[in-house]
């Protein structure tokens, strides 16, 4: 199993809140899940949970058989950057950086090689800006920006994407094209994936539909 | 894509912010280095001034008030000098007179010079120049002690006359002293043949100026150079009283002078007795006898004046019993040279410097001087003899030797190395460049908060950035080191600016110190120099301290987790601040009872802390319930916290040191009581009526107008006692007459401290007149005195040390007696009221202070840049903000006082915490007040800079926004 929860509870202490109440959650290898939810209800908390940058409360959170409680922040921060991609729902491109250089931003923490370099302007193909290399962030439109996010989120080849909100900041058009960009690079790429949206219309395509209310998962 | 190539991109794309913290580090290296180059500046000009005033002279041979022959000179290849102090014209007092002949100028200066030659600081006193007509008076060297019994007519001075040939600049030798000042002397250079022959010194000198290697002088030290005479087997000396030091084996002898020898009513005035051997009673030669009618076995009674330390007369008598009758015969070798009698013919013209009654002389006695001259009338054995005439300057007159003359043990005077000590004065010297750091330390934490501040800023800007790094499987580690590699970057730019503007801001300070600061150290010129290894010490310095400020705000940062940095949220500590405000506080409670001025810093900063502390308090409280504006001056705490503490140091160095300024009174402590301190170039011999006489042993000057480390400190010598009954500076004078191996001495405490670099029981190595050592030991420190400049010993201990030193040329005195200046003209007095010599030592003391304010306020300009950028930078976060309360009907005039009442309230609470917390750090120490327009100005300036700021910021439309969120 690539990702599993079990019994996982999150809370906070000031103000004193339960965010996620004994949730029970598995992934196996290229499998796509939608998880909906509405505002306040802890998406993002489990999906932070889910990417390595959250411990629960309470519960045992394993990746690939790994208990992610018992690892340290460097070994967190490998796991974040070999195992998983992110795409958050504000792009957070780097403005200093080029496209192409924010998609190999991610390689950064290994050794410079010439294939990052291939396959980032693979990705950006894929995506279809192919065409915007050596273009900045701020001169690419928000549906763009997010596009190079997720050749960003791809760089390492994970086994698992984790988008929060994807297209929550897209116009229809866009969004509806990343919601398909996504579950095309599922497929080909065989990367599991997981997705916290507000869209039905996103949810409904994908294979595996969670809904998160008051802290539960069902 | 690389890490470097990263951080490249980075460094470029946010060059505006960066620009922030660069300009930040550089202003810090700027200071740090340009301090330390002060100090380098000010040292190297001190050694080029040392060098200026030795010209090529490595070692002196200087023996004050003793002579010796100028032919050693040509036996050592060496300059002759003989040097005197006295006046110029009756305008310059205290003046150095140089008599030197070609090989003096060979030794400093471009060229030779023939007749009087002025140094630049005598011509300028007097305003004279080539051709004029100078007068210098001097009083010659006597060849006896004048404190010495029978030592000849005193207060005598010679006029010499000449005219002015030319004025020796710096390149030409005129700045010549054997003392370490960076003020040279008043200096008048005479022809040495000239300056001897008026000085009825002819062939004689008391300076040898050597270059390089020095000769051993034990092989040409012959007994003229001691002051001493062979003849006839009879060793004496031309000073009356043979030095006790000098060994020789013989018979000792002792010649004196008594007014009367008496037998019942019949009495012979004016006598030579002779002490020596082991006479049982007193021998009398048969004119003696004939003229008393005495025989054998009768009693003698001699009278004879003694001279106390202070030249006081006191006539004794002693009886003795004539044991033996001598023939008359002329032996007047065992005669000592008294000055006035031995060289009188006629002893009518006897001038032996005590009253003699010159009708008391009878013909008889007058035919017995012509024909025996000063043949002894009586002997006595030399124990009775030395135990009535024994002096501090000797017990003998004469030895006659038992041995060959060639085996009296001579001790030539050692060779001082001038250089070496005077490089070591000036290496030694005041350390300007620590100092400028300490005066500088506000401004350097100023710009380090500053520098702090921004890179906080731009940490926070890109807060999302570093968020996602992390998201993305950069760890911990990895981000600081971008951050820091980064900000390293930056700092090392800002360093290598830094250490170029510090040339300007050492050269700034330079112009200061020789210009608006000039009462720190009086007339001098620097020269910039920069020493490599300080300016890399400097520099990095700086670079560690702004990358430490660097990562420690980065570590912070990186405290937080990476969620948490996709957010606003902030986190701080409720509970750690009130507990180091209350900690701060009893820390300041501590250190005030303290009462000294090191804790007062202590103190200051505790309750600087603490004034912070409840700073945070009061944000806090505004976080609820006060007005929109001040609520908003709790939301960036950290940034609010940082102004009212960069404001509240500067206002609290501004208020405190402005109470530490001095502002003598005339009945300030420091003038001991007196009213007056006087000075004379020629000593006086019998004092001045109701003054406390003070004897001077030249040195250097040990006060804080010298800039030089002071290697033999000038010393006065006073009775404790006179000092002691009336209280005076409140020193434990008795402590002065303590036994102990060291000479007790007592200083000023700037002298003490700052011009020795000694405190409280330290000892310090000192030459007496003989050339050997003995050490002075501090047994009292006196706060800010007039006295500052000199160390302070007991008369009795400065008459052991230095025996030829007569008379008294410093003066403490209650009132100043009409016309008593003129009187003294002559003898170079000069007379200042206590208080005003006081205040110059203060005016010191008070342009440092000066230092320091105009440095603390460069501080503040920097805290109040800093509160611009805040204002600012809030600002245009909430631009969004102001532009949903200009939607919703706010008029901009409102906004602006929204933003203003935040800031000003800063401003406010920075300057009121200042001034509070200075007051009781100096409480009760308020006499000079509070700077009011400085504070007023501070103040205006500040609240300028918010309106200023506020104003940019909110122009032009900005409901654009509110579209942007």
């Amino acid at each position: 199993m690539l990702l599993e929860l079990t019994h996982v509870h999150k809370s906070y202490a000031s103000p004193p809140v339960e965010v996620l109440r004994d949730i029970n959650f598995q992934l196996a290898d290229g499998e796509a899940v939608a998880i909906v939810g509405p505002s306040g209800s802890g998406k993002s908390t489990l999906l932070n949970i889910l990417g390595a940058l959250d411990r629960p409360t309470q519960g045992t959170a394993l990746s690939d058989g790994c208990d992610l409680a018992a690892l340290t922040e460097p070994e967190l921060a490998a796991i974040r950057n070999r195992q998983i991609g992110f795409i958050f729902q504000l792009h957070h491109l780097l403005p200093q950086c080029t496209v192409l250089e924010n998609v190999l931003i991610p390689t950064l923490t290994m050794k410079a090689t010439p294939a990052n370099r291939h396959r980032a302007e693979h990705l950006l193909k894929r995506v279809g800006l192919q065409q915007r290399l050596e273009h900045r962030p701020g001169q690419l439109s928000g549906g763009e920006c997010q596009r190079v996010a997720v050749a960003r989120a791809l760089i390492n080849q994970p086994k698992l994407l984790l988008a929060d909100e994807p297209t929550g900041a897209l116009d229809h058009i866009n969004a509806t094209g990343l919601g398909q960009l996504l579950i095309e690079l599922n497929k080909e790429q065989g990367v599991a994936l997981v997705v916290v949206t507000h869209s039905t219309e996103l949810a409904s395509r994908l294979p595996r539909r969670l809904e998160l209310c008051d802290g539960s998962l069902h | 894509m690389t890490l470097a190539t990263f951080i490249r991109r980075s460094l470029r794309f946010y060059w505006r912010t960066h620009l922030g913290v660069l300009a930040g580090v550089a202003v810090t290296c700027a200071i740090l280095t340009g301090a330390l180059v002060v100090g380098d500046s000010v040292r190297f000009s001190l050694r080029q001034l040392a060098l200026a005033r030795l010209g090529r002279v490595t070692h002196a041979l200087a023996t004050g008030d003793r002579f010796f022959r100028e032919k050693l000179a040509d036996e050592t290849g060496t300059a002759p000098v003989l040097m005197v102090r006295g006046t110029v014209s009756g305008r310059a007092n205290d003046v150095q007179i140089v008599g030197v002949d070609e090989r003096f100028w060979r030794l400093g200066a471009t060229r030779t010079f023939d007749g009087f030659v002025l140094n630049e600081r005598l011509a300028t006193q007097l305003d004279a120049k080539v051709g004029d007509d100078v007068v210098v008076r001097v009083e010659p060297p006597s060849w006896v002690p004048r404190d010495a019994p029978l030592s000849g007519k005193a207060d005598t001075m010679v006029a010499i006359r000449g005219r002015v040939s030319a004025i020796a600049g710096d390149r030409d030798f005129g700045r010549f002293s054997l003392q370490a000042n960076q003020v040279p002397p008043y200096t008048v250079f005479i022809p040495l043949a000239m300056l001897q022959k008026e000085l009825k010194r002819v062939g004689q000198v008391n300076v040898l100026l050597a270059s390089g290697n020095v000769p051993d002088l034990f092989r040409l030290w012959t007994l003229a150079d001691s002051e001493l005479v062979f003849s006839n087997g009879l060793l004496s000396t031309s000073r009356v009283f043979l030095d006790p030091s000098i060994k020789a084996t013989g018979a000792g002898v002792l010649t004196y002078f008594a007014n009367e020898i008496r037998l019942s009513d019949k009495a012979t005035p004016y006598s030579f007795i002779t002490a020596f051997g082991n006479e049982n009673g007193i021998a009398i030669n048969s004119w003696l006898a004939d003229d008393l009618g005495a025989k054998v076995g009768d009693e003698l009674t001699l009278r004879y004046y003694v001279i106390g330390n202070r030249r006081e007369l006191r006539e004794e008598s002693t009886k003795f019993r004539v044991s033996r009758i001598i023939p008359t015969q002329k032996d007047d070798l065992r005669m000592p040279p008294f000055p006035g009698l031995a060289d009188v013919e006629d002893c009518r013209k006897w001038e032996p410097g005590i009253p003699v009654e010159l009708d008391r002389i009878r013909p008889k006695d007058e035919d017995y001087w012509k024909q025996y001259r000063g043949t002894p009338k009586a002997f006595i054995s030399l124990a009775a003899g030395q135990k009535l005439w024994s002096n501090r300057f000797g017990n003998l007159t004469a030895i006659r030797l038992s041995e060959p003359v060639e085996t009296v043990g001579l001790e030539p005077p050692a060779w001082v190395p001038v250089r070496e000590q005077a490089l070591r004065a000036s290496a030694e010297s005041q350390d300007f460049g620590q100092l400028f750091i300490g005066f500088s330390f506000f401004l350097i934490a100023a710009a380090l908060l500053l520098t702090a501040m921004l890179f906080v800023f731009n940490l926070e800007q890109r807060r999302e950035e570093v968020g996602l790094l992390r998201a993305l499987g950069f760890g911990p580690r990895l981000v600081r080191w971008l951050a820091l590699a980064e900000g390293g970057a930056l700092a090392l730019l800002g360093t290598l600016v830094g250490a170029a503007a510090g040339r300007a801001y050492t050269k700034l300070t330079l112009l200061g110190l020789q210009t608006v600061w000039r009462g720190a150290i009086g007339t001098m010129s620097f020269q910039y120099h920069a020493e490599p290894g300080r300016l890399a010490f400097g520099a990095a310095s700086s670079l560690i301290v702004a990358l430490g400020a660097m990562w420690f705000t980065q570590w912070r940062q990186m405290q937080r987790a990476p969620v948490e940095l996709f957010s606003e949220q902030q986190r701080t500590s409720r509970r750690l601040v009130p507990t180091i405000a209350v900690v701060s506080l009893l820390g300041a409670v501590a250190l005030l009872s303290m009462k000294n001025a090191g804790a007062f810093f202590g103190a200051g900063a505790c309750l600087l802390v603490t004034g912070v502390g409840f700073s945070d308090w009061l944000l806090r409280r505004l976080e609820s319930g006060a007005s929109l504006g001040l609520r908003n001056a709790a939301r960036s705490r950290g940034r609010s916290l940082t102004i009212v503490s960069v404001l509240a140091s500067g206002v609290f160095l501004l208020v405190a040191v402005n109470a530490f300024h001095q502002d003598p009174r005339r009945n300030a402590p420091g003038t001991g009581g007196f009213a007056w301190y006087a000075e004379t170039t020629a000593p006086l011999y019998e004092g001045l009526p109701g003054a406390v006489p003070m004897r001077v042993r030249e040195g250097d000057d040990a006060s804080c107008l010298n800039l030089n480390r002071a290697q033999q400190p000038r010393l006065l010598g006073v009775k404790p006692e006179e000092l002691a009954k009336r209280g005076a500076f409140g020193g434990k004078w008795e402590l002065l007459e303590q036994h102990d191996a060291a000479v007790p001495a007592i200083g000023d405490e700037a002298t003490v401290k700052w011009a020795l670099g000694k405190k409280l029981g330290d000892t310090l190595p000192y030459t007496d007149e003989r050339g050997r050592t003995f050490q002075l030991r501090i047994v009292g420190v006196l706060a800010n005195s007039i006295l500052q400049g000199s160390l302070v010993i007991s008369e009795r201990n400065f008459v052991q040390k230095f025996p030829s030193a007569s008379g008294f040329c410093v003066f403490l005195m209650d009132t100043m007696p009409e016309n008593l200046a003129r009187s003294l003209e002559d003898k170079g007095f000069e007379a200042v009221p206590a208080w005003r010599r006081l205040a110059e030592f203060s005016q010191v003391e008070n342009t440092y202070l000066g230092i320091f304010q105009a440095l603390g306020g460069l501080g503040l300009l920097l805290g109040s840049v800093g509160l611009a950028i805040v204002v600012l930078r809030n600002v245009m976060e909430r631009r969004s903000e102001l532009a949903l309360l200009q939607a919703v009907g706010f008029e901009r005039r409102k906004l602006r006082w929204l933003v203003l009442s935040e800031h000003w309230l800063l401003v406010l609470l920075g300057v009121a915490l200042g001034v509070v917390t200075a007051w009781v750090a100096v409480w009760p120490r308020h006499g000079a007040g509070v700077p009011v327009l400085t504070l007023a100005l501070l103040m205006a300036g500040g609240l300028f800079w918010s309106w200023l700021a506020a104003w940019m910021a909110l122009r032009g439309p900005l409901l654009p926004a509110l579209r942007n969120e």
